[in-house]
């Protein structure tokens, strides 16, 4: 077809029928404020994806940018990579919220290989790490987080609630596995604790389990179409509702159906302003 | 309209709250001015008069709500990282770049919520027998929403043409342009698009 030569009428009938399908198309109901959030957010992850990867992974040194510490070790370069180049499912939640930066290796113990960790930088400055899952591992994640950011990874429309009993949530893979704390990094804590950063669920989890008492459900479901893991934690406001937060870490390998993982909290959602950079863990240092 | 001037007006204030984004008509042509201060301010105002063009080309394109949403935010953060390239021309046009080059299909195969579920865009497009008529005003609706899903059996690079060319309107040159084309492909590849898509929609209702 060319510009200049005007189509048979039956063309023409045709062609506006298209044209009408494009003047109906529904119109977009984002929340533009938080659209606009997470790109910053977004776009400050790529950079330090970029920093990072050569920093922590290679020189172990922290970020180059405000605000973001230095696990030390290597690893975190499969998410990275992928986030940064916009791949559905990396690194991102079922809203699409998440951003994520390489940080470094943290060590489990038991464990002859490491783990990949990444870290969410989000936008009130702080850092979500965590890391990923191996298929052949019995020790799963370092996960924690400040009760500020409940809020910020809060997906209602995608994160189902958390039954008080702390079984799985429906419609959500078909196999589950429920996370034991089984030590947590007591400086380390303290630290995040002094900060005020601490959620009730970490707080919590010094126990040797947190998957009996409602609020402190930490489970995670395999999907069954995805290599992918996401975990849920729900945390316990202080009238008794539940704050739901998603993560899904995504760009995992799949987990043998009724794996029960174990949880080692061995890293730290960090506020930046309040907490020196550490250098938090190594390979063989737990 | 021809989408391959539209431009915002800048102004400041965070994307979702300031009413003064606009999107300026001019005999057709949709022109913006760069007025904001910073690039914060710039960009927001962008983002107003951007999201909602970016979506109707990303529903198009990928055929669900949900998924143009996230193709969108994900040509906002590109766009953002490279806004001082973007500002100095057309920004809408550069970021309808971004957008059209995306992985559009990919998704589905990632995602692990699929909230619209199309397993066979090509089956139902005609009406199932005996459904009531439609309604008055949502006729538009159900054909668009007939042409969208004969629109997802077309191959990604012949969506994509027909999309921007015949949906969205913009010159041959424009399409060549935006999805790194020669112009005789864009022509040959619309040529073939259109001939299946015919095919396709006949067949729809011939059910």
């Amino acid at each position: 077809m060319n510009d200049t030569t005007l189509p048979p009428a039956d063309d023409a009938a045709f062609l506006a029928r298209l044209r009408g399908a494009a003047d109906h198309a529904p119109s977009a109901t984002m929340d533009l404020d938080a659209s606009y959030r997470r790109t910053r957010r977004r776009a400050a992850a790529h950079r330090a994806g970029a920093l990072g990867a050569v920093a922590a992974c290679v020189a172990g040194a922290a970020f180059a940018m405000p605000g973001v510490v230095d696990l030390g070790g290597s690893g975190g370069q499969h998410h990275a990579p992928a986030v940064a180049a916009g791949a559905p499912g990396a690194g991102a939640s079922g809203n699409g919220v998440r951003a994520v930066a390489p940080v470094g290796l943290v060590a489990q113990p038991g464990l002859t290989a490491p783990h990949d960790a990444t870290a969410e930088l989000l936008a009130d400055g702080t850092l979500l790490v965590d890391t990923g899952l191996r298929a052949d591992a019995d020790t799963a994640i370092a996960l924690a987080m400040p009760r500020s950011t409940l809020d910020d990874l809060r997906a209602p429309e995608s994160a189902p609630p958390v039954p008080p009993d702390g079984t799985p949530p429906p419609g959500e893979g078909s196999d589950h596995f429920r996370f034991h704390v089984l030590r947590v990094d007591d400086a380390l804590l303290a630290d995040i604790r002094a900060a005020g950063t601490v959620a009730p669920w970490l707080d919590d989890a010094e126990s040797d389990s947190v998957t009996s008492d409602a609020g402190d459900t930490l489970f995670a479901s395999v999907g069954s179409r995805t290599p992918s893991v996401t975990i849920h934690s729900r945390g316990q406001e202080a009238d008794g509702s539940a704050d739901v937060a998603r993560l899904d870490l995504g760009c995992l390998q799949p987990l043998p159906a009724g794996l029960d993982a174990e949880i080692c909290v061995a890293a730290a959602m960090v506020d930046l302003d309040t907490i020196p950079r550490t250098t938090v863990t190594g390979p063989g240092e737990y | 309209m021809s989408a391959a001037s539209t431009h915002a007006a800048l102004t400041a204030g965070s994307p979702g709250t300031d009413p003064s984004s606009r999107t300026s008509s001019q005999g057709g042509d949709v022109r913006v001015e760069v007025v904001g201060t910073t690039r914060a301010e710039e960009f927001s105002a962008f983002m107003r008069s951007a999201v909602d063009p970016l979506h109707r080309t990303a529903y198009l394109l990928c055929g669900d709500r949900h998924r143009a949403e996230e193709l969108v935010q994900q040509t906002f953060e590109r766009t953002y990282r490279h806004w001082r390239t973007a500002r100095e021309g057309d920004p809408l046009v550069y970021a309808r770049r971004i957008l059209a080059n995306l992985r559009i299909d990919t998704w589905r195969r990632t995602r692990r919520e699929v909230l619209g579920d199309h397993t066979d865009p090509a089956a139902d497009l005609a009406a199932p027998a005996g459904a009531p008529p439609p309604r008055a005003g949502t006729a538009e609706v159900d054909d668009r929403d007939v042409v969208v899903r004969a629109l997802l059996t077309l191959p990604l690079r012949q969506r994509r043409v027909v999309v921007l060319r015949h949906l969205l309107d913009l010159t041959e040159a424009e399409v060549a342009e935006e999805l790194g084309m020669p112009l005789g492909t864009v022509k040959s590849t619309a040529s073939r698009a259109l001939a299946r898509l015919r095919t396709t929609l006949e067949t729809g209702s011939d059910r």
